[in-house]
């Protein structure tokens, strides 16, 4: 019996889910829906380059791109000239790569995060803007397809904010030597950060072949494909936007826990081993 | 190898075919031989017939004969055919086995030479592979190194180029502006700074000159100090002017002079990491080059196959091997070539861009440096040595000097002036005061002798009677004369006259005269009178003026005066003089309880309230509000008054029915010689009872008038006074008691009670001896009908819940049943009202106390065709009455047995016991049908319908009635009924068909239609 709120006359409510014998299938449900929710829900800050967004195809209704923050307050995208060969747009194939690999099941959230200055320069206030921002948005992940070269150790006013971190490992190419030093990479190993190499992806059924040329090799915490042979956009910076989407889609709940420990645990006891051809390496992969 | 083996195949195929289709030759000729050795059977069991028959045929046998000759030689024929042909499938099987052992031989020698020729191919690819993949990386490496090379070298070396020229020019504007500043500066500091030295210089000398006059003048010290004041708030407000600015503009150079270190990585989006070494892109060399000999195809594809397999994997295998140091190597050479490049070019907008805002920069903040400093030295400078010709040196000069002057005099003055009026004051006190002390003497001693001097001490009042009647008892009452005695002293050394004395009510006397030097008390100086209306018990204010006119100094003469210059002596001596009589009367009283036509008693007490005694003789007069003379003898004269007196000797007669039960107040006072003396103190409010006058068609008032005396008396006032109702005092036991006895028939009886039942309770014998009498109990809790049900006299009483015409809202009448209640004469009526409404109920009880015979008469002449259709108060009271008798004879019945015993004479009241409503109106209505009779006809179809609902659906008498009593109602009013029903359809068809429904109007109760109540009869 209760009481109609439109008309105050007391009522029986017959064969509804009111009804005391649905009562613990109403409880089940909305406890699944309660506890579904927070699995399925992840924060990710991206920082790189630069970003179109409207150029993306993604499933808007459970993916949320948030309006771009350049925290080095002097880029202009101009996304009518979207290029892979173009630099400028090397965080916009990271977030691609990300969106195709991506759980599809997930809501997810995305706030990306120019790092990069008109003169294509990266400075140390730059990424302490970047992650100040993320950090007030409550992030879960840090995904960077980039890091700062640094000419001596890691600044003290340049630290980690408290989420996880999925950086790649970067190669030697151009101005980036075998030795040059990279923040966030210095501080590794660290519970939170995850620094993803890549390898050369097999002609045949299995014959990877291992990049020597690697940065922070004795760092790196798995391997992903660099990208198939041909493709324009491959390397590190693929590998490590595939590697998150594989980490997330086995590991979603502990991305949202304060103890990095359990994520690493998890994502460990699901990594298999790879063997390198020629070299006969083994590496560690999801 | 393939078409050897297809030659061979086809020639097998052929001999294949060859040896089928000599087998099916063979087949077929052994099938014919069959058939010919089947035929040859037949015809030897046919020859065997023959022979049989031959012996009958014997001579057919010679024709025959030659036929089987001929047969057996064709069979003989056959078999020399077949046998060539069964040898030569012999033979073609045979090759054919043959033919299948070469094939499986030349597979395993094909097989074995692909193997060899595909590792070949495999060895030669890698070698070639690894070549080309070496110069793929080469060029790809180098390419691409070389391209990168020279584009990030010269994006950083254009950067560093334009740095480094900006920081030129910013170096380079940085003197500039620093120059510009301080030259431009210095300039306008010294320029300022001389004219604030001049200035400084001026006032300074100006000051001096200012202060050494004033100090020659008597003002120096003054002129010194204030100097002295003014040159510390200048120190502080100099030392914020020019501090300030000093430190900002050191912060600025210690933050803005050093340069900045600049980044040691290049290159264009250095730290992202796509992959800038080409990735390998699978585009095979120039030494890519599979088997194109004469080789069998199979060889030439394991060949390939090898080739390309190998060729692939190797070529990648090397290209990623050495990529990055072909890349690297070609990059790291043309980026220094193209940063060197880039980087010694000029870049003169960015060297001007810098120049340009330097120079702003270090203008904005060397200069106001370089203006301070110039400005604080020439400012000094000139202070030192002053320009004594310059404006500014004379006008700060001239200024200093006045303004040093005038304030050091002042201050020089006011000090001087306030020590030398101490010191003056000091000397001359005494002999001043001495002076001004004997001339006043000699002023006032005068007025004292030559004029009178009064002063007002004290007044008394005494009491002066009226007429010299009750003067002097202290008592002041109205209408007496009040005299005043007052004192006055005179001071000085003249008698004083004139003196007049003014009373409140401005009566006006003169005082002759008060004797110089004395003390004179003046009785009867004033006279007034209490007010003829004071109010006994309340007060008055006695106010007397005393005035004397002043000849001499007001300020002497007059000083005891409350006005001296306006002659008033004393403005207002005022006594409070409280007004009552010598005399109280009280304890005015009947001797017992005033009765009608009954001689009664007076008594009343005298006391004498004054200071004196009395002596009369007083006179007692008594009044009284009745309507008629009732005091037949009034008190005796009292001789006289000393204290309190007791009279008894009155007398008080009420015989005028007009006085009875109203309220009648006696007033009495005293006097002597017509002066009144004294006065009731409480008037006496008294009634006079009566016992029961009946006065015909007025309703009798019951009620006990020694406990609701007041509602009685607000009752027989509402009902329009004694004369308009009759009073049932049933305080009056005795009296009353055979009107009681006697009850009350067919009237109207308002009982006048309170919530608590009072009067109700004592009507148990009234309700016994009365008959068709409606009792309208009247109290504003509504109770005093509960209570009264209580009796016995209403023992099994049915109470009806009616709604009436002009009623607005139900209300119970409750009727006794004289049948269940011993001792009641007949049934009487009980309907509860409040001092609100029971006048609407009286004229409703007026109608119900009607007889029948009165109601039916009633209805017969009020209810017509026309107005039949309007609600009847009439009709609904016959119903109600009808339903009240049947329902108390059902009750009888009812309780008189058992279901099988009860009395039925009872239920035959129904038919036999013609004063019943119920019969009355059947006779009533059993008449002729005219439109004279129409009324009593259609008043009967209404009280056949109100009491057919009823005894049936009404629930107060429904639920009860018995099924024989209902029959016997019901049959009643049926034969009711036929007495007019065919006439009246006669009479008027349409009123036949809707009298039914109309009827409905005067039921005096609502019903539903519902079921009857016949299944819960008892």
């Amino acid at each position: 019996m209760y009481k109609s709120l439109l008309t105050g006359q007391a009522t029986t409510v017959k064969n509804s889910l009111l009804s005391k014998k649905y009562w613990p299938g109403v409880f089940l449900l909305a406890f699944l829906f309660v506890t579904n929710l927070k699995a399925e829900q992840i924060r990710i800050g991206i920082i790189d380059t630069g970003f179109c967004p409207t150029k993306l195809n993604y499933d808007k209704g459970k993916i949320n791109i948030h309006p771009l923050f350049d925290a080095t307050y002097s880029v202009s995208m101009n996304c009518d000239k979207l290029d892979k060969k173009q630099r400028r747009f090397h965080g916009h194939w990271v977030l691609e790569t990300f969106l195709e690999k991506a759980p599809k099941d997930m809501i997810i959230e995305i706030w990306p995060v120019i790092i990069f200055d008109f003169q294509a320069v990266q400075k140390k206030p730059y990424w302490i803007n970047a992650l100040k921002f993320l950090e007030s948005k409550r992030i879960d992940v840090v995904l960077s397809a980039a890091g700062l070269p640094l000419t001596k150790e890691v600044p003290v006013d340049l630290k980690l904010i408290y989420s996880k971190f999925f950086v790649s490992s970067g190669r030697a190419g151009g101005p980036i030597k075998m030795d040059t030093k990279l923040f966030p990479h210095e501080l590794a190993p660290q519970d939170s950060l995850y620094l993803i190499g890549s390898f050369y992806p097999p002609l045949n059924k299995d014959d990877y072949i291992y990049d020597d040329k690697l940065l922070y090799q004795d760092k790196i915490d798995y391997y992903f494909t660099q990208g198939p042979i041909g493709e324009d956009f491959v390397g590190t910076s693929r590998s490590v936007a595939i590697g998150l989407a594989r980490a997330i889609e086995l590991c979603p709940k502990e991305f949202h826990s304060q103890k990095n420990s359990e994520l690493r645990s998890c994502l460990s006891k699901q990594k298999l081993i790879l063997k390198m051809a020629y070299s006969g390496k083994l590496v560690p992969s999801l | 190898m393939k078409e050897r083996v297809a030659q061979l195949e086809t020639v097998v195929k052929n001999k294949t075919a060859l040896n089928n289709a000599a087998q099916a030759d063979l087949n077929s000729k052994k099938q014919a031989l069959q058939q010919k050795r089947k035929a040859a059977s037949d015809k030897q069991a046919e020859m065997a017939k023959i022979d049989q028959d031959n012996m009958d045929r014997a001579g057919k046998i010679t024709q025959l004969k030659p036929q089987l000759i001929v047969a057996e030689a064709a069979e003989d024929k056959i078999e020399k055919e077949l046998a060539p042909i069964e040898m030569r499938i012999q033979r073609g099987t045979q090759e054919f086995r043959q033919m299948v052992a070469m094939r499986e031989k030349y597979r395993e020698n094909l097989i074995r030479e692909v193997l060899q020729v595909n590792a070949e191919g495999a060895r030669v690819g890698a070698e070639n592979g690894a070549q080309d993949g070496t110069e793929l990386a080469y060029q790809e490496g180098t390419d691409n190194g070389r391209r990168d090379g020279d584009r990030d070298g010269y994006t950083v070396g254009t950067r560093e180029g334009q740095e480094r020229d900006f920081r030129r020019g910013s170096d380079q504007g940085d003197r500039e502006g620093s120059a510009r500043g301080r030259s431009e500066g210095n300039t306008l500091g010294s320029s300022e700074g001389r004219r604030a030295g001049n200035s400084d210089a001026g006032t300074i000398e100006g000051t001096a000159q200012g202060r050494a006059r004033a100090q020659g003048s008597d003002a120096a010290q003054v002129g010194q100090q204030q100097g002295q004041t003014a040159g510390l708030d200048r120190s502080v407000r100099e030392g914020d002017r020019t501090g300030t600015p000093r430190g900002e503009a050191q912060a600025i150079e210690k933050y803005e002079k050093v340069n900045l270190q600049s980044q040691s990585l290049e290159g264009e989006f250095a730290g992202s990491f796509d992959r800038r070494v080409p990735d390998y892109n699978g585009r095979r060399g120039g030494r890519y080059r599979t088997d194109n000999s004469g080789r069998r195809e199979i060889l030439k594809k394991a060949y390939n196959d090898g080739y390309d397999f190998r060729y692939v994997e190797v070529h990648r295998y090397e290209y990623l091997r050495q990529i990055d140091g072909f890349y690297a190597r070609a990059y790291d050479d043309s980026y220094q070539a193209s940063r060197t490049t880039a980087y010694d070019r000029n870049y003169d907008q960015h060297f001007n861009q810098g120049r340009t805002e330097a120079d702003a920069r270090a203008y904005n903040r060397d200069f106001p440096i370089a203006r301070q400093a110039a400005f604080d030295q020439n400012r000094e400078a000139f202070a030192q040595n002053p320009e004594r010709d310059s404006q500014e040196f004379k006008g700060s000069f001239a200024s200093a000097d006045r303004t040093t002057y005038s304030s050091v005099y002042e201050s020089i003055r006011s000090a001087n002036f306030a020590r030398t009026e101490q010191e003056t004051f000091n000397s001359n006190i005494q002999e001043q005061t001495e002076l001004h002390r004997s001339k006043r003497f000699e002023e006032v001693s005068k007025v004292y002798a030559e004029n009178d001097v009064l002063d007002f001490e004290s007044s008394e009042v005494i009491d002066g009677g009226i007429n010299k009647i009750a003067a002097k008892d202290g008592i002041f009452q109205p209408s007496e004369t009040v005299f005043h005695n007052i004192t006055i002293s005179n001071y000085g050394q003249k008698a004083a006259t004139g003196i007049k004395v003014t009373s409140n009510d401005g009566t006006t006397s003169t005082i002759a005269e008060i004797p110089a030097r004395s003390k004179v008390t003046i009785k009867g100086a004033g006279k007034s009178s209490i007010p003829s209306n004071a109010r006994i018990g309340g007060s008055v204010v006695s106010t007397l003026k005393v005035s004397s006119g002043l000849k001499a100094e007001a300020k002497i003469q007059g000083r005891h005066f409350d006005n001296a210059a306006q002659g008033t002596l004393k403005a207002a001596d005022q006594k409070q003089l409280s007004v009552n009589y010598p005399m109280v009367l009280s304890g005015l009283s009947t001797n017992s309880q005033l009765l009608l036509n009954q001689a009664n008693g007076l008594k009343i007490s005298v006391t004498n309230q004054s200071n004196r005694g009395y002596k009369g003789p007083f006179k007692i007069v008594l009044t009284a509000d009745s309507n008629s003379s009732i005091i037949t003898k009034t008190f005796d004269d009292v001789e006289s008054v000393n204290g309190t007196i007791n009279l008894s000797d009155a007398k008080i007669l009420v015989n005028d029915e007009r006085d009875i039960y109203s309220p009648i107040t006696i007033k009495a006072h005293i006097h002597y010689q017509g002066v009144k003396l004294g006065e009731l103190t409480r008037e006496l409010t008294t009634m006079v009872k009566a016992p029961f006058i009946d006065k015909a068609g007025k309703p009798v008032v019951i009620t006990d008038s020694d406990a609701l005396a007041s509602n009685l008396l607000r009752t027989i006032q509402d009902l329009g006074g004694i004369s308009n109702a009759s009073v049932l005092d049933l305080s009056l036991n005795q009296l009353n008691a055979q009107a009681v006895q006697k009850g009350l028939q067919n009237r109207v009886a308002v009982v006048v009670d309170n919530g608590n039942g009072t009067v109700a309770r004592q009507l148990q014998k009234l309700m016994e001896t009365s008959t068709n009498t409606a009792f309208v109990l009247v109290d504003d809790q509504m109770n005093s009908a509960n209570i009264a049900r209580t009796l016995s006299a209403f023992k099994d009483a049915i109470r009806i819940p009616v709604d009436l015409k002009g009623f607005g809202k139900k209300f119970d009448i409750t009727f006794t049943n004289q049948l269940r209640a011993s001792g009641l004469k007949g049934s009487n009526m009980l309907i509860q009202a409040n001092s609100s409404n029971y006048r609407q109920v009286l004229a409703l009880a007026g109608q119900l106390s009607l007889s029948t015979d009165q109601l039916i008469a009633k209805a017969k002449s009020e209810i017509s065709k026309g107005n039949f259709g309007s609600e009847s108060l009439t009709l609904q009271l016959l119903t109600t009455k009808g339903l009240a008798e049947v329902a108390n004879i059902n009750k009888a019945y009812a309780e008189s047995g058992g279901w099988f015993s009860r009395d039925g004479k009872l239920a035959d009241m129904i038919d036999d016991d013609a004063s019943l409503v119920i019969n009355k109106m059947k006779a009533a209505s059993d008449v002729k049908l005219s439109n004279e009779t129409i009324g009593i006809v259609l008043s009967a179809i209404a009280f056949k319908d109100g009491m057919e609902k009823g005894v049936s659906n009404f629930d107060p008498v429904a639920k009860d009635m018995t099924i024989k009593v209902r029959g016997r109602v019901n049959k009643r009013l049926g034969k009711m009924d036929d007495q007019y029903r065919k006439s009246l359809k006669k009479f008027d068809r349409d009123l036949y068909n809707k009298a039914d429904d109309i009827a409905k109007a005067h039921r005096p109760f609502d019903v539903q239609e519902s079921s009857d109540w016949s299944s819960n009869d008892r």
